[in-house]
């Protein structure tokens, strides 16, 4: 009798401790999951006041002036267009070729070239000079078309075609690197931008005017 | 010891019967609280060891969802007003929390020092003020509204005992005016009261998704942008600009000048709150004449060369019809409708009938509010009841005023293949089909197409012409009522253009309030020289942006219709029929 009153006693002190202990994790628990939900809370606030900044720091407007200072980019228009289709095709060399490839090598070149440069909004001042090479093709290719080492094709099509030409680099200078899909609609004056650039969205709520 | 007293054997009779049926009573109720224990200790075996976390959430959510504790039922975290976006998920609209301080000034010690210190950090607060608040000695008085975070770290690093915060949320739109009409505002609870946020309000106010609208910011920048340089160039009024899809009624722009930063709706005039491209009711003039052509070539009652006597003047009543720059001959449909005469237009609502035109007005829309998900929509105003007189001016766009949402639906209808669209805001969940009521038929609407193409590529549309990209478009220029008569000085001028005119995709609207000639000009202000040029850079702009690809016109329109059209150009070509659009 006296063994298995000690052992219950037992029991019941180990399940006592249990439970407190138990209920001691559930209090830290709780504790542990607030303090979660209050920072998952922060994050989502900041997680919006960083999108309304985004946003903000996108105003097309913003993006026009800084465009018109950094890219001289403008605006694509329709006449920039063209399709394959509508290119000349290149005439016959009249050096004939060592094989079929630097001729093609060539063709590829050009016409990537022409792609390239017809389809970017047309940059300012480099534009026009690389697309007359290209636009002109006819007059340049009756002697062996310059060639620029295509960025794209690589070591194994070059090496086995040496070029007819030494690569000019001045006259083959592609226009620009592509840019992104969207063209920056840019025409404003690119003046005023610098001070638009530096400012921060505690800024803008201040110039929208924060404290009503 | 216990063990005797207990044992069945050493005391004998009643006793141990009464000893037997103690024992037993003793034993049941042992039996009972072990079986108790026992199912409690299997239950917490259960609980906390055998399942998992999510399992007992199901079991225990009942339970906490009716008492105090929020803490495991919140389905969400911070409800805050949901988020506009545009259809490439811009951001157009969201809501913040922000902080407002106030103080308790009873614990102020220095309230002029504190003052100093505040208007600092605060700026948009008088020092003045501050100084007032703080020794007004209440326990509980605002210092700021909706300061930012920065503000909010320095005034913490003060640490002055006396200032605490408080969590509000405040709508932001980050783009400001841009989208004003379209979005609205909400008032200091955060409850839409105009445009979207308003129709929407239900939607925006359960903040669980993103609203997203069909407006693209890039296509309403260009047209904001646009449309200003217009309203600066020519010192207009105002005026009204909208991109939309025909086919499926998709609003992608739409503009109304003056406008407001949402931000601030109290701080803005009742003028440039008022949306006048949806709430707004105007005589549109000669756009509206478009209409009773499609009416007259759709009853088969006329083709392009069918004449109108235009030499004489319209007289009933003690009304004239006249033309602005009178024609002074027989024309055909084609004539009339690029010279724009208004005596031919009105004898050709005429040969409609007496209820012909005011029927067709009645399927396009034009007689009732424009369907629309915005709260702000005008009712348009026409005559009631409708005399031969009003079929008469109703032609040529006199006498009826509708919204330019109802001008755009109607162009819409009339040549997107003769369906009618309704206009909309929120972006709908996959693509949305016309299924509207045929109007006109497929052939007449190619008709509509061919005249509205003649109008850009010789006639007065012409500033409205892109390379690369067929439009076709109609001008206008109306005048506006004074009191009960017309002011000569005071005009409307529009222009709806409608691009790739062969597959019309785009309907694009323009329309200056009041513009004034300027020397570039030579001292027109009508629709084809204030307007057309808007449009036509909007076109220019946003094709490549839509990947619309140019192409060289497939044919000839001039020659195809030259038969139709007075030969009087031959003579006199490098005098341009521009400016005659009345």
């Amino acid at each position: 009798m006296n063994r298995m009153a000690v052992l219950w006693i037992a029991l019941a002190v180990v399940a006592g401790a249990l439970l407190f202990k138990t209920s001691q994790q559930v209090t830290d628990g709780r504790q542990h999951l607030a303090n979660i939900t209050a920072d998952i809370r922060r994050e989502e606030d900041s997680l919006r006041v960083l999108q309304a900044e985004w946003s903000y720091l996108n105003q097309p407007d913003r993006l026009e002036k800084l465009s018109a200072q950094y890219l001289k980019l403008t605006p694509m228009k329709g006449k920039q267009f063209a399709d394959t289709a509508s290119l000349p095709l290149r005439p016959v060399a009249a050096e004939p070729a060592p094989t079929e490839t630097p001729a093609l090598v060539a063709a590829i070149t050009t016409e990537t070239n022409i792609l390239n440069t017809t389809e970017e909004p047309a940059a300012a001042a480099e534009a026009p000079a690389a697309i007359a090479p290209a636009a002109g093709m006819p007059a340049a290719a009756i002697a062996p078309v310059p060639m620029r080492k295509p960025a794209t094709l690589k070591a194994p099509v070059t090496a086995a075609a040496p070029a007819p030409a030494a690569p000019k680099p001045a006259a083959a200078k592609p226009a620009m690197p592509p840019q992104p899909a969207t063209p920056k609609p840019a025409a404003a004056a690119a003046t005023t931008a610098s001070a638009e650039n530096n400012r921060s969205f505690g800024d803008v709520l201040n110039s929208l005017g924060g404290g009503l | 010891m216990a063990r005797p007293v207990f044992s069945s054997g050493s005391i004998p009779g009643t006793q141990s019967k009464l000893l037997g049926q103690a024992k037993l009573r003793l034993g049941v109720v042992a039996l009972v609280f072990m079986l108790g224990y026992l199912a409690i200790s299997l239950r917490l075996v259960d609980l906390t060891l055998l399942r998992d976390i999510e399992e007992t959430a199901p079991v225990t959510a009942p339970a906490v969802a009716n008492s105090a504790a929020p803490v495991v039922a919140t389905p969400k975290i911070g409800a805050l007003r949901g988020t506009i976006v545009d259809r490439n998920g811009e951001l157009m609209a969201t809501s913040l929390r922000m902080a407002s301080v106030y103080a308790d000034a009873t614990l102020v010690r220095d309230p002029a020092a504190l003052a100093k210190q505040l208007a600092k950090i605060l700026t948009a607060e008088k020092e003045k003020d501050l100084l007032t608040k703080l020794s007004s000695k209440r326990k509980f008085i605002w210092i700021a509204r909706n300061i930012t975070p920065r503000q909010v770290q320095a005034i913490n690093t003060m640490g002055e005992p006396s200032l605490s915060f408080q969590d509000e949320s405040r709508r932001i739109y980050p783009h400001g005016h841009l989208t004003s009409h379209i979005l609205g505002y909400t008032d200091v609870d955060g409850i839409g009261i105009a445009g979207v946020e308003k129709t929407y309000q239900k939607q925006l106010a359960e903040g669980e998704e993103d609203l997203h609208l069909s407006i693209d910011l890039r296509i309403q920048h260009l047209l904001h942008r646009e449309l200003s340089a217009a309203v600066k160039t020519f010192s207009a009024k105002a005026a009204i600009g909208a991109v939309m899809d025909v086919n499926n009624g998709e609003i992608i722009a739409m503009v109304s000048l003056p406008d407001f930063d949402p931000y601030h709706p109290a701080a803005a005039s009742d003028d440039s709150k008022f949306n006048r491209a949806t709430l707004g009711v105007f005589e549109m003039g000669s756009t509206m004449k478009l209409f009773p052509v499609a009416a007259a070539l759709d009853g088969g009652i006329a083709n392009f060369g069918t004449t109108y006597d235009a030499r004489q003047p319209i007289r009933i009543g003690r009304h004239t019809i006249n033309d602005y720059h009178a024609e002074k001959r027989v024309m055909t449909l084609t004539d009339v409708f690029i010279h724009s005469s208004n005596i031919g237009t009105a004898r050709m609502a005429q040969s409609l009938g007496p209820t012909g035109l005011h029927d067709f007005y009645k399927k396009l829309g034009f007689l009732d509010r424009a369907p629309l998900d915005l709260p702000e929509r005008g009712a348009p105003l026409y005559p009631r009841p409708w005399r031969e007189i009003h079929t008469l001016t109703a032609s040529f766009g006199h006498g009826i005023a509708v919204t330019p949402v109802h001008l755009l639906r109607a162009a819409s209808a009339l040549t997107n293949g003769g369906t009618m669209i309704d206009p909309s805001l929120a972006l709908q969940e996959g693509h949305k089909e016309t299924t509207g009521a045929r109007v006109i038929s497929e052939e007449t609407s190619r008709r509509i197409r061919d005249l509205l193409e003649i109008v850009v590529v010789g006639g007065t549309g012409r500033k409205a012409a892109v390379e690369g990209y067929g439009v076709g478009g109609k001008t206008g220029t109306a005048d506006k009522t004074l009191g009960r008569g017309y002011n000569r000085n005071a005009r409307l001028s529009s222009f709806i253009g409608i691009y790739p005119i062969e597959q019309p995709r785009y309907v694009v609207l323009a329309i200056i309030d009041e513009p004034q000639p300027t020397k570039e000009t030579y001292g027109y202000a009508t629709g084809g020289w204030t307007a057309a040029p808007v449009v036509g850079r909007v076109i220019e702009q946003m094709a490549p942006l839509y990947s619309i690809a140019p192409k060289a016109p497939s044919r000839d329109i001039k020659a195809e219709m030259a038969r139709y059209i007075y030969d009087k150009k031959k003579e006199s070509k490098s005098v341009a029929t521009v400016g005659t659009d009345r």
